[in-house]
């Protein structure tokens, strides 16, 4: 039961108070400007608007300066603000393989057509603190450019195993029996959830219990040998279709990470001996998060394909429900508010079963 | 395309969100007093094919999750251009798909029963039905009871509706299933959710 | 009753719309002070700024699910001559959104077409490739290339 307080408010408005000059830091350092944030913090501006499920650089990065850069207090203040604005509609699907690349990679092919490119990444960095850093005004030397662009065609890797007949075919919408697509912003999540709530959910799941989920079949939970088949980093259009139009326009390009894993499967029942796939997708660059979502997602698939479930990444209603961090704080960190009449009650509770045992042992000792 | 749309796209609410907010209280309250007949709080451009009442009522609760169907009499380029505008809505041709329903007051309601109409374990996942009217008249016509309505009150339409009470008492055996009624006219609007009961 | 167009009258209006809703800010005011040719525009509907939902596809062709939202400006505007013109940009920039539905107002006027085209639409595109480009460039020079050892006898 939950019990109004009265009373505080000259405390909670000093306590604002506190919190803005804390947040200010001291005034004699130069205060962040946003582009700032966006600009030098992206990967922390990709988190919140992945998490905080609306693409908005700028919005991600006020949300990460009001927070103090507490991540999780950005996406919730992201969260908030979103359900202040009307939803026009939604867009087309993005067309992935259509995007332009910063990045783009295959553990499992090293000869890919369009080929693998690095892209800035931390990978093959000897993650050794860079002091040079923390001296002011170092500009890095402009990055190399090759005279030609990239090809204009680069082919989903998993394409070529499709090919093949190794792999599992993405299924096609005309082949499911329900097309619509869920929206868990819109109507509350039931169970069991198709493959298209699991995605959006894990889209804006919380990247470490994603990342920790994600690691266990790795380490025998569930056991499925993954490999990555395709990381692709970059911006693709999006597509919008306004009614009052009929017909879609491209309204902007947004930053995305995309992971598909190559799962080892031994076939079931139900299917031969072939390749499965695990997919993973989220707003700008965030290349742990999506290989995480990939690897939940192929877990989370044990039934479609005739799997046993034995691992905590494969029930559906465990992995979804906790994912949200937002959900999750809410409630976890709610135990911190007063509750005094609850625990008044729980206290005499306590109280009487102390006085009642107490009674029955001198009664038994009489 | 752009030139014969056009004229449609005028209208519409003056101030979206004022003029939506106090016609939605519009709505709750005659929803929560059935079979009262209220002005309409705002003044509002409707498209051929529409009354005020009903661009009204759609531009404050229609929106792209909210599939419109029109009958015949009110389905004109120029309504189905001013709802896609104004309210984003799609329009549909499936009866079972629309979440609201425009129609004539005089339109044989038989239709009625082809519209979602809720389950057991969600009976909100039915339609609204908007009824045009020339004029909704209070105190004559048959009586209404029910949540809401402290004396048994009258409530009826300028015009003769063949079926429309009978579709109504027809209605209240399905609950808690079944449609909610909206009835416009030019400058009017009543309701009587699926609660109220009709003694005909 | 289908309102549907074909392919083919909507094609060049879907593709400046696009172009538009990827310009600077500065760019279009720098156009629209050239262009404008003093046509007086009413506004049907104000900027105002919402969200889309932005789509994928599992596996990147297969099953549709819902990625995230994405703000995004409108605005929809009238010319004296009834013509109008619609814009849709991502973000939260009205003034752009009023721009983008000036220019699409302004690029169904027939005589308007060919030129503003030109001298609009095409310097915009042009830019907005170069940046891509520039990209695109960097990150060819981030492309690994395998190559495999000649072995054997006959290296002669």
């Amino acid at each position: 039961m939950y019990v109004a307080v009265k009373g505080g408010e000259k405390a909670i408005d000093n306590a604002h108070q506190y919190l803005a000059e804390e947040r200010r830091g001291n005034a004699d350092v130069a205060e962040l400007t946003l582009e700032q944030i966006s600009e030098q913090l992206s990967h922390a501006v990709s988190r919140v608007m992945a998490e905080g499920s609306l693409f908005d650089s700028e919005l991600a990065a006020l949300a990460i300066k009001q927070a103090r850069g507490d991540l999780i207090e950005a996406i919730f203040l992201i969260r908030a603000y979103r359900t202040t604005l009307p939803r026009f509609g939604y867009s087309e699907p993005i067309d992935t393989a259509a995007m332009a690349l910063d990045r783009r990679i295959s553990a499992t092919f090293k000869d890919l057509p369009g080929g693998q490119i690095l892209g800035p990444t931390f990978d093959y960095t000897h993650r050794l603190l860079d002091f040079a850093l923390a001296a002011e005004g170092l500009t890095p030397e402009p990055a190399e450019k090759t005279v030609e662009t990239l090809d204009a065609d680069m082919p989903r890797v998993l394409e070529l195993l499709n090919d093949e007949g190794l792999i599992e075919p993405a299924v096609k919408e005309e082949e499911l029996a329900d097309s619509s697509v869920g929206d868990l912003t819109r109507e509350p999540l039931e169970f069991p959830a198709g493959r298209d709530l699991r995605l959006q959910n894990l889209a804006r799941g919380d990247e470490g219990f994603i990342l920790s989920l994600g690691y266990s079949p790795q380490r025998g939970y569930a056991r499925n040998h993954a490999f990555v088949g395709e990381i692709r980093i970059g911006e693709v259009a999006v597509e919008f279709s306004p009614e009052e139009l009929g017909f879609s326009i491209e309204i902007g390009d947004i930053k995305v990470s995309e992971c598909e894993t190559v799962n080892q499967f031994q076939g079931s029942k139900k299917e031969p001996a072939q390749f499965t796939r695990g997919y993973g997708l989220a707003f700008g660059h965030c290349e742990r998060k999506v290989i995480s979502m990939a690897l939940v997602d192929r877990a989370l698939r044990w039934q479609e394909l005739g799997e046993d479930k034995v691992a905590p990444v494969q029930d559906e209603e465990f992995v979804l429900s906790h994912s949200d961090n937002i959900q999750a704080t809410g409630f976890v960190e709610h135990i911190k508010l007063p509750h005094y009449v609850d625990f008044q009650s729980e206290l005499e509770l306590v109280r009487r079963l102390r006085a009642n045992a107490l009674q029955e042992q001198m009664e038994a000792a009489e | 395309m752009m030139e014969t749309d056009a004229p449609s796209l005028v209208g519409g609410f003056d101030d979206k969100v004022i003029d939506a907010t106090t016609c939605y209280r519009a709505l709750l309250e005659a929803m929560s007093n059935p079979a009262t007949v209220l002005s309409l709080p705002v003044s509002i451009e409707a498209p051929h094919g529409l009354l005020a009442g009903t661009a009204a009522v759609l531009l404050t609760l229609a929106d792209m999750d909210t599939p419109v169907w029109l009958a015949p009499e009110c389905d004109t380029p120029a309504a189905r251009a001013y709802l896609r505008f104004h309210a984003g809505c799609p329009i549909v041709e499936e009866l079972e798909r629309a979440v609201f329903a425009v129609m004539s007051v005089e339109r044989d309601l038989g239709a009625t029963r082809e519209f979602a109409l809720g389950s057991a374990e969600y009976p909100d996942r039915s339609a609204t039905i908007i009824l045009e009217s020339e004029m909704l008249i209070e105190d004559e016509g048959p009586l209404f009871s029910g949540p809401g309505i402290k004396e048994p009150r009258r409530f009826c339409v300028d015009e003769q509706p063949s079926s429309l009470w009978m579709h109504v008492a027809a209605n209240n055996a399905l609950f808690p299933r079944g449609v909610d009624w909206i009835f416009t006219s030019h400058t009017q609007l009543a309701a009587l959710p699926r609660t109220t009961k009709i003694e005909v | 009753m289908s309102e549907k167009i074909n392919d083919s009258n909507f094609e060049p209006r879907r593709h400046w719309m696009g172009v538009l809703a990827r310009a600077d800010l500065a760019d279009l005011e720098r156009h629209w002070k050239r262009e404008n040719g003093g046509v007086h525009y009413r506004h049907l509907r104000p900027p105002e700024t919402g969200l889309v939902m932005a789509r994928g596809r599992a596996g990147g062709n297969g099953q549709r699910f819902n990625l995230g939202e994405m703000t995004v400006t409108r605005c929809s505007l009238q010319f004296p001559d009834g013509i109008v013109g619609h814009g849709y940009v991502a973000g939260r920039d009205r003034r752009h959104a009023e721009l983008a539905a000036a220019f699409d107002a302004l690029l169904q006027r027939p005589e308007r077409q060919e030129q503003v085209k030109q001298h609009v639409i095409h310097s915009l595109e042009q830019k907005y490739i170069a940046e891509k480009e520039d990209r695109s460039k960097k990150a060819a020079a981030t492309k690994v290339d395998f190559y495999t050892m000649v072995r054997g006898e006959d290296a002669s």
